[in-house]
């Protein structure tokens, strides 16, 4: 049973769990969607897929999400 | 198989409809999303060569009802990545990496273990600076991203038929 807040793939929630503080996770379960990753800074949304061709390649896609929205260390 | 990373630019904003469409049109390996109030979709897709990764993707785009306008190149690296562009093996990026070899001081990477992710931009300036090594920035992958970007400009301003005759004069 996984819980409403874990997605199923490990490798996802590897990346969903360590998020910085502008960045959250939506659950949404809708359709293909199982949330979104949100930036409170500058309101850019991403897609996190329920079942992913590659689990590990889409957590790499979101690692992606996260790295180009660290505003603040970018200063 | 390699897996290349490239992120599309969309003709507009994704609808709620458009994340299911793309999905079931391929895109199940790529991630889709809004920014600044245009659709994108971020590309990771293992094909046999980028030229075959990036026309998939196209197609997937297109008979899901969008239109790619441009491409832009992914500027975030594994270190294998990166040991291939600046023509060392990848232990020797590790160590520089990882400050057991070389001058430290190595940019700092988004993630942990094999997902980390540093910056190009980033990571050729510390070799100029601290290696006194010139790295090439544009590789032979970044020019056929920036050649697929320009022609999915001009298909959005000339009927693909003129383009054509244009490409083969």
């Amino acid at each position: 049973m996984v819980s409403a807040g874990r997605h199923p793939k490990n490798a996802i929630n590897a990346v969903i769990g360590d998020l910085p503080d502008n960045i959250e996770v939506v659950p949404i379960h809708k359709g293909h969607r199982w949330g979104v990753l949100g930036c409170a800074t500058c309101d850019a949304t991403e897609a996190i897929w329920s079942t992913p061709r590659s689990a590990d390649n889409h957590a790499r896609g979101l690692l992606r999400f996260v790295a180009r929205h660290l505003h603040d260390e970018e200063g | 198989m390699p897996v290349y990373e490239f992120t599309m630019i969309l003709d507009r904003d994704l609808s709620d409809d458009d994340y299911d469409r793309l999905f079931e049109a391929g895109l199940d390996d790529s991630s889709p999303g809004s920014e600044n109030g245009h659709g994108y979709i971020a590309v990771t897709r293992e094909a046999p060569r980028l030229l075959d990764a990036i026309v998939s993707a196209v197609h997937d785009t297109v008979r899901a009802g969008l239109r790619p306008v441009a491409i832009e190149e992914e500027d975030l690296l594994t270190l294998g990545q990166i040991a291939e562009r600046s023509g060392r093996t990848h232990e020797s990026v590790r160590l520089l990496a990882a400050g057991r070899r070389g001058p430290g001081g190595f940019p700092g990477a988004v993630g942990a273990g094999k997902a980390s992710l540093y910056s190009w931009a980033a990571v050729s300036d510390w070799f100029a600076e601290k290696l006194g090594v010139v790295v090439q920035p544009h590789d032979a992958n970044a020019r056929l991203l920036a050649a697929a970007s320009h022609i999915l400009r001009a298909r959005a301003l000339a009927p693909t038929e003129d383009l054509v005759l244009l490409a083969s004069a």
